[in-house]
C-alpha cells in the first residue's frame, strides 16, 4: 500500500484542527481578556525504513534507506500571553491588568520567551485575576469584566466570585455593614480597594483592608483554558502565589483588556491553512490516480 | 469534523445580538432617561480532544489534549448608570435625578390582587392624573400612569388647580398661583440611591424591577442629605435627564463587531472550500 495516501489523509486532518483554531481566534476579536491560540503541529514518529531482498533475489542482504514520518498531527494550541489592549469602559466593576512579570536572571522576548545557555526554554510569568467557581475550584482570568450580585459580591459573568488577597470573596460593604455601590469604591493600580469619598480602605470583617488577588502563574503554558475566559490548572500543580511587591503589575479601574488576537494575521493563518488542506487534497487525489493505475492498467494483459 | 463551520456560525449570531444592542442604543440616542445598555464577549470552549500519555513528548509545552475553542457568546449585559446630560424644558412636572438614585412608582394594583407592583424609574418626565374617589385631589403619575411614591410609599397627591414646586430633597409643594404666600406641603418623592445596580431587571418603557427573592435593602438605600454621608440624590424640577448613550463609542464598537462578523463570515465560506474539496476527493 503506499505510504503516502495516509500521510496526506493526516495533514488534511491537522489542517483542519489549525483552521478550527484560527476560526476560534477571529470569533473572540472582540472578547476582552481572550489569548490567541496557535495550533502546533508535529510530525509522526519516525521511522527507518529498510529494503528488504537485493538484485539477486535470495532476500539474504537487507539496506536500510533512511528514516520517514509517515504524517502530520495537530499536537497543542499554546495561547500567546501577550498583553492585549486596554479599553476604557466606564463601568467601574471592569478591571484591567497589565502586567510584565520578569524571572530574575532571564532576559524575556517580546513573546515572552526565553531560552538558557543551557537550551533550556522559559516562559514568563503571567498575573491573573482568581475566581472560584460554585464547585469550590479555583480558576484564573484576565477577563475583568465583574459585576457586582445581590449580595454585594463581586462576581464574574457566569457568578464566580472574584477572590481578595486572602483568597476569600470580596463583598463591598462600609464600616457598619451597610452596601456600598462600586461607584464608590477605588480600585489602587496596587490592588487595593478604597471608599472613592474619604479614601479609607475598605474593610472586610475582620477589620482588615480588602485588596484584589493577582496571581503569578509560573509557566503560563500550564494553564488549560475551560471557556467563559475563565483557566485553571491541571490536577495536582500547587495553587499559584500572589504577585511579589517588586512585580510589574499594575491594575486599572474602568477598563478592559481587549483580546490580543491580530486581524491580519488570523486572516493569513486561515487561507495558508485553506491551501495546505487544499495542497493534501490533491495528494490524495494523485495517490488515487496511481493506484487507480495499478489496479487497473499493471495487471492487464 | 468540520468545527470551523459550526463555531463560526454560533459567533455570528453572537455578535449579530451585539450589534442589535448597539443599534437600540443609537436609536435611543434622544431618548429622556434612557440608560445605554452595554454587552460584552466571552469565549464558548466546546471540546478537548483527549491524549493519550504517549503525546506527552519532549518540547511540548502544554499539558495533555487539545482544546478546541467553539466560538464566542454573549456575556454580561450590562447597563451604564451614568448620568446624561440634563436638558431644561420648562414644564412643572418634569424632574431630573442627580446622581445615582431612582423614583420609586407602583403599578398594577388591580392584577396583583389589590397589592401594588412595585417599580423605579429615572424618566421624570410626570403628569397629573384625576383622582376617581377625590376629585379635589391629582395623582402624581408617570407618562404610562404609574404613581410617583412618596417617603410615606403612598401616591403622591396634590390639590387641583394649584402649581406645583419641588424642592432638590423632593418636597412636593402646592402654590396658589394667584398668591405665592399661599404654600402648603404635599408631601415628600421617594427617592432611592441604587447599590447594586447589576442586579436591577429592565422592564421596558424605563422601568426597573427587582428580580425574584432579591432583598430591595440590599440594593437599595434611603436618599440621605449630605450631611449623613454619602453621594446624596437631588432632583431637578423643569429638567430632563437626556440618554446618557455615547454616539462616538457606539459608532467605534459598531465599526469593530461588523469587521469581526465579516471575518468570521469569511471564515464560513473558507470552512466551506474545504468541505467543497473533501467531497472532490474522488472526482
Amino acid at each position: 500500500m503506499l505510504r503516502g495516501l495516509h500521510t496526506a489523509t493526516a495533514g488534511m486532518i491537522a489542517n483542519q484542527r489549525r483552521h478550527d483554531t484560527i476560526t476560534n481566534n477571529i470569533a473572540n476579536l472582540n472578547t476582552p481578556g481572550f489569548k490567541a491560540n496557535t495550533a502546533v503541529t508535529r510530525s509522526f514518529p519516525e521511522m527507518l525504513i529498510s529494503l528488504v531482498g537485493g538484485g539477486d533475489g535470495t532476500n539474504a542482504e537487507v539496506r536500510s534507506i533512511g528514516r520517514l514520518n509517515t504524517g502530520v498531527l495537530a499536537e497543542e494550541a499554546p495561547m500567546l500571553f501577550a498583553q492585549g489592549d486596554l479599553v476604557q469602559t466606564g463601568n467601574m466593576s471592569d478591571f484591567a491588568i497589565v502586567s510584565n512579570l520578569q524571572t530574575p536572571g532571564v532576559l524575556f522576548d517580546a513573546s515572552g520567551k526565553a531560552v538558557t545557555e543551557d537550551g533550556e526554554r522559559i516562559y514568563q510569568p503571567q498575573a491573573m485575576f482568581a475566581v472560584r467557581t460554585a464547585e469550590g475550584e479555583e480558576q484564573y482570568t484576565r477577563n475583568g469584566t465583574f459585576t457586582v450580585d445581590a449580595a454585594g459580591q463581586l462576581v464574574t459573568g457566569e457568578g464566580y466570585l472574584v477572590l481578595d488577597a486572602q483568597r476569600r470573596p470580596i463583598r463591598l460593604v462600609d464600616g457598619a455593614g451597610a452596601p456600598k455601590p462600586i461607584s464608590e469604591v477605588r480600585l489602587l493600580s496596587d490592588g487595593r480597594l478604597v471608599d472613592t469619598v474619604s479614601g479609607a480602605p475598605l474593610l472586610d470583617e475582620n477589620g482588615e483592608g480588602i485588596s484584589l488577588f493577582v496571581a503569578r502563574i509560573e509557566d503560563p503554558n500550564r494553564l488549560i483554558r475551560i471557556g467563559n475566559g475563565n483557566f485553571r490548572l491541571p490536577e495536582g500543580d500547587d495553587l499559584p502565589g500572589a504577585i511579589g511587591a517588586e512585580d510589574e503589575v499594575e491594575l486599572v479601574q474602568g477598563y478592559v483588556e481587549q483580546s490580543n488576537v491580530d486581524p491580519v494575521q488570523a486572516m493569513v493563518d486561515l487561507m495558508a491553512a485553506q491551501r495546505a488542506y487544499e495542497t493534501n487534497q490533491r495528494l490524495v487525489q494523485y495517490y488515487d490516480q496511481s493506484l487507480g493505475k495499478a489496479v487497473t492498467e499493471v495487471g492487464r494483459v | 469534523m468540520n468545527h470551523s463551520l459550526s463555531s463560526a456560525l454560533v459567533s455570528m449570531q453572537s455578535m449579530q445580538k451585539k450589534l442589535d444592542i448597539i443599534s437600540n442604543n443609537i436609536a435611543n440616542l434622544n431618548t429622556a432617561g434612557y440608560k445605554s445598555q452595554q454587552a460584552s464577549f466571552q469565549d464558548v470552549l466546546t471540546s478537548v480532544y483527549q491524549q493519550p500519555e504517549t503525546f506527552g513528548r519532549e518540547g511540548r509545552l502544554t499539558p495533555l489534549g487539545f482544546t478546541q475553542g467553539g466560538g464566542v457568546k454573549l456575556g454580561v449585559v450590562s447597563t451604564d448608570m451614568t448620568q446624561g446630560s440634563l436638558q431644561e424644558t420648562g414644564n412643572e412636572l418634569d424632574l431630573a435625578i442627580q446622581g445615582d438614585g431612582l423614583f420609586e412608582i407602583e403599578r398594577d394594583s388591580a392584577a396583583n390582587g389589590g397589592n401594588p407592583i412595585v417599580g423605579w424609574t429615572r424618566g421624570g418626565a410626570f403628569q397629573l392624573s384625576p383622582n376617581p374617589a377625590d376629585e379635589q385631589f391629582l395623582f402624581l403619575t408617570t407618562k404610562q400612569g404609574q404613581f410617583v411614591r412618596g417617603v410615606n410609599n403612598l401616591p403622591i397627591m396634590v390639590p387641583r388647580d394649584r402649581s406645583i414646586r419641588i424642592d432638590e430633597d423632593g418636597t412636593v409643594w402646592s402654590v396658589n398661583p394667584a398668591d405665592s404666600s399661599d404654600i402648603q406641603e404635599a408631601g415628600q418623592l421617594k427617592l432611592v440611591r441604587v447599590n447594586r445596580p447589576d442586579v436591577l431587571l429592565q422592564e421596558g418603557e424605563g422601568i426597573y424591577a427587582l428580580p425574584e427573592g432579591v432583598n430591595a435593602e440590599e440594593v437599595f438605600t434611603l436618599n440621605a442629605p449630605l450631611a449623613q454621608g454619602g453621594f446624596p440624590v437631588t432632583v431637578r424640577q423643569g429638567f430632563l435627564e437626556q440618554s446618557n448613550v455615547n454616539i462616538t463609542e457606539e459608532m467605534t464598537q459598531l465599526i469593530a463587531v461588523q469587521r469581526a462578523y465579516q471575518l468570521t463570515a469569511r471564515a464560513i465560506s473558507s470552512s466551506d472550500t474545504m468541505m467543497s474539496l473533501t467531497n472532490n476527493l474522488r472526482a
